[in-house]
């Protein structure tokens, strides 16, 4: 029954769509805002990367929400997993990676750090930027905690070391934008001169936050999956599931 | 260089922005001065508070947009500030401070005050933010923020309420972003004063009614509009007391006022303004039908809360400045109110039998509850009336089928609220039926001090009820003031056919 | 059904990706195995990537590999994890077996 309706309801949703999206114009956008940015951001903030010029400069103070939601789902997952559910353990502690997985683990390590800094400080010349960047830097980490889980299964990855890149990363994001503030123009508004297109110090502050996006972003997700990846505290109980159906 | 102390316009982000910067040094401060860092968020919110309470008496006569990063609208992201978004950015801090948790047992009082900095920070921004996508992104932030602090008791319903929550809040999220990008397509912006200009000839029309559909179901979810509104009543009751008022009180009303800016701004048509009045006439039916049915005191409220948000979607589809009147004083009564019941709640929590007698150890509570209740329910000369009366007369002016069966609905559902609210009071004044029924605690200082402040706002409300409903009337008429928002935000023409 | 157009290598590129993402987004609602399904999620992403950069979008094509096929699935798996509904063979849905508890 409940299945049926919720088949029901997708249908139901899913023609509504349809319906709406027959009846618009693809293909045929009204270039509004796009077309302008597109005319002036080369002038107004100096990147060769347009989409990176509205996603730090024309639309930054979005970017600096999407930030604090990253921030604040790693934040409620660490809520969450700090009380977890003890009797949920798996049990058994993980067993170290195989010589090919080390070996190829700390090949692809360094590999990984330079792909991810290079996304990261070329965001405002070719495609990428401070996201994706940031997530190549979590995934290297991750690939060495995977090699070598130790004993906690945290593969010795330092928490306080992450607060601080996480935090400091992302006050310095806003640091920049007060900045600006202060010299007497608004919030999150380019600065330092906009150099030559196209060259790797170009762009004013933007360089500057890409790089505050992809150390948080970074910080934060290796912060979240070393911890997800983590025994639960607590003494390890030899049949969860008893506990369980007595509850 | 302007300096610390003066204040300028560009400090409007500031409310926004400090919270943001508190929560992201609130893990490393904690390692370096764990009571340091205990007092960086309430500390926060007063900064807040006190920049918000300077804006309002340099700049609180006009409303002014700020474009942020000095990027000109539409390009840019504009903030636009008048006295509607004063008025609700000032009570994000000031609540949020009210209701600061200070459960020290709690597992991780870092991480939960961060949250907290992130939910007020995003909430002021929904106040103030004049873009469209700006405006989902902070959405994003508090749908995110209160889902960590709801499953804060940890309890196996609390998470089974968040899921069910996360599930329901996902779809919404959905749908609105599905709105939003409808919008884009057939209007090519995302600046909401642009929306205003271009809204007669791309969104009244029925393609503009449907994303209006979407996004309305999508901000409902936090609105509690009628039918998106499940998740209320098992979170409210699962979650901390205190995170319960924030939610009810503050959040949802937020959420209200998006829908209504683009109600007034883009989506001013008949066929809008009928979707908002039946949904929010059946929300209160069924959220005081639900009330009267419920046998805890949580429970109890947050099916109210559903039933006085249906009233307060009612009230602004009632359009011009006379809904946007009729609206506001039902949101502010709201506001005041159910903050004040859920910390009153905060030491009442659990079935209502346990509230048998409850007056004699606490005589001062009760008294307040049925100062509220007869609020509530609208009695004379209480503010609730007022603001009733204003909505029962809008409806009838209205008197079109639609609008009169509303009408019959806001009776009936009134009716059923005073049913359930003197059931209430009763209780609270009868005497136990057994003796050794332990007395109930009597609520935390700071909560009765919440609880009475409220009270005392009230009275001097059904006082002054003239200065008040003249200040209110002021608020709506910005408020509702389409053109007034297109020229603040596009102040000469030259700018409007260069942005084109 | 089929409209008369020419199909020039990058539009049928481009249909045989949209068929694989549906597969495989079909493939996610009925698989039984949890990390199968977290596999196949993946999949979709990194179709729906390939689409992004035939249409000319590598930002947001960088942006939906990196944490559609690569960051989500990773979550997920550890999350299914630590739920202990970590298992390869998905026809024993015993209790035991669901708790995710080795024999040994």
């Amino acid at each position: 029954m409940r299945n049926l309706a919720s088949l029901v309801f997708t249908a139901g949703l899913a023609f509504l769509l349809l319906v709406i999206a027959a009846q618009l114009g693809f293909g045929e956008p009204p270039m509004r805002v796009g077309g302008a940015i597109l005319e002036q951001a080369p002038a107004e903030v100096g990147a060769a990367n347009i989409v990176t010029a509205v996603l730090l400069g024309y639309r930054g103070i979005d970017t600096l929400g999407e930030l604090s939601i990253l921030f604040a789902a790693a934040t409620a997952t660490g809520l969450v997993l700090v009380r977890g559910r003890k009797d949920c353990g798996h049990g058994t502690s993980d067993p170290p990676g195989g010589f090919i997985l080390r070996t190829g683990a700390d090949l692809l390590f360094p590999l990984l750090l330079v792909v991810g800094f290079y996304i990261i400080l070329h965001g405002h010349l070719t495609p990428g930027g401070g996201f994706q960047g940031g997530v190549i830097l979590a995934a290297a980490f991750f690939v060495l905690v995977l090699a070598r889980p130790g004993a906690d299964g945290s593969g010795g990855t330092s928490h306080t070391a992450i607060a601080f890149i996480e935090g400091l990363a992302g006050a310095g994001f806003i640091a920049i934008g007060l900045w600006s503030l202060w010299d007497g123009g608004e919030f999150l508004a380019p600065l330092l001169g906009k150099g030559v297109m196209g060259e790797l110090l170009s762009a004013g502050t933007l360089p500057l936050l890409s790089l505050a996006v992809g150390l948080k972003v970074g910080a934060e997700l290796a912060g979240l999956m070393t911890q997800l990846a983590e025994q639960p505290a607590g003494p390890q109980h030899p049949h969860p599931q008893a506990e369980d159906r007595g509850s | 260089m302007t300096g610390l102390f003066s204040i300028s316009q560009g400090h409007s982000v500031l409310p926004v922005v400090l919270p943001l910067l508190a929560a992201f040094l609130m893990q490393p401060l904690g390692r370096v001065a764990r009571p340091l860092a205990l007092l960086l968020g309430p500390a926060t919110l007063a900064l807040s508070a006190y920049l918000l309470i300077r804006l309002w008496l340099a700049y609180g006569d006009a409303p002014y947009a700020l474009a942020i990063g000095g990027f000109a609208p539409p390009l840019g992201i504009t903030f636009y500030v008048d006295r509607l978004a004063l008025l609700f950015a000032t009570a994000v801090p000031v609540l949020t401070l009210l209701f600061w948790s200070r459960g020290e047992d709690d597992a991780d009082p870092l991480r939960r005050d961060a949250v907290m900095l992130l939910l007020a920070a995003a909430a002021t921004g929904l106040a103030l933010s004049g873009d469209l996508f700006n405006i989902y992104v902070f959405y994003e932030l508090v749908a995110v923020a209160s889902f960590g602090l709801v499953t804060l008791r940890a309890t196996g319903a609390a998470y089974i309420a968040t899921v069910r929550y996360l599930l329901l809040s996902a779809l919404g999220s959905v749908l609105a972003l599905v709105g939003i990008a409808i919008v884009y397509l057939q209007t090519g912006t995302l600046s909401l004063a642009q929306l205003a200009m271009l809204a007669p000839d791309a969104l009244q029309n029925p393609l503009g009614l449907a994303p209006f559909a979407l996004l309305l179901i999508g901000f409902g979810v936090k609105a509690e509009l009628f039918p998106v509104n499940t998740w209320v009543p098992e979170v409210y009751a699962t979650a901390p007391t205190r995170i319960s008022a924030l939610l009810a009180g503050l959040v949802s009303k937020l959420a209200v006022i998006v829908v209504v800016r683009l109600l007034v701004l883009a989506f001013d048509g008949t066929g809008a303004t009928q979707l908002m009045l039946a949904l929010g006439a059946l929300g209160f039916v069924t959220g005081e039908l639900a009330a009267w049915r419920a046998r805890d005191l949580n429970r109890m409220l947050a099916y109210s809360s559903i039933g006085q948000l249906g009233l307060v979607f009612v009230g602004f589809s009632l359009g011009g400045t006379a809904g946007m009147l009729a609206g506001l004083a039902l949101v502010l009564h709201h506001l005041i109110i159910k903050s004040a019941l859920f910390a009153l709640a905060t030491r009442w929590r659990g079935a209502l039998a346990r509230l048998t007698g409850a007056a004699r150890s606490a005589p001062v509570s009760a008294g307040l509850v049925v100062l509220f209740a007869l609020s509530l329910i609208g009695v004379p000369p209480l503010p609730g009336f007022w603001a009733k009366l204003l909505l029962v007369l809008g409806l009838v002016e209205l008197s079109t089928p639609l609008a009169l069966g509303a009408l019959a609905l806001v009776l009936l559902g009134s009716a059923v609220e005073a049913n359930y609210l003197f059931r209430l009071v009763v209780r609270l004044y009868a005497r136990p039926d057994d003796a050794s029924t332990p007395a109930l605690p009597k609520p935390k200082l700071l909560d009765f001090g919440v609880a009475s402040a409220a009270g005392v706002l009230l009275l001097a409300a059904t006082v002054s009820v003239v200065p008040v409903s003249g200040w209110l009337r002021g608020v709506a008429d910005q408020a509702a003031d389409r053109a007034a928002y297109i020229d603040t935000v596009f102040p000469t023409t030259l700018v409007q056919s260069g942005a084109r | 059904m089929i409209p008369d157009v020419d199909l020039d290598l990058q539009t049928l590129f481009a249909l045989v990706m949209v068929a694989l993402v549906l597969v495989s987004a079909v493939l996610v609602l009925i698989l039984d195995n949890m990390i199968s399904a977290v596999a196949a999620s993946g999949v979709v992403s990194l179709g729906v990537a390939v689409l992004f950069v035939l249409l000319h979008a590598p930002d947001v094509a960088m942006t939906e590999a990196v944490v559609g096929a690569g960051l989500s699935g990773v979550v997920l798996a550890l999350g299914l994890r630590r739920l202990g509904l970590w298992q390869l063979d998905a026809t024993d849905t015993s209790p035991e077996r669901r708790g995710g508890k080795p024999d040994a």
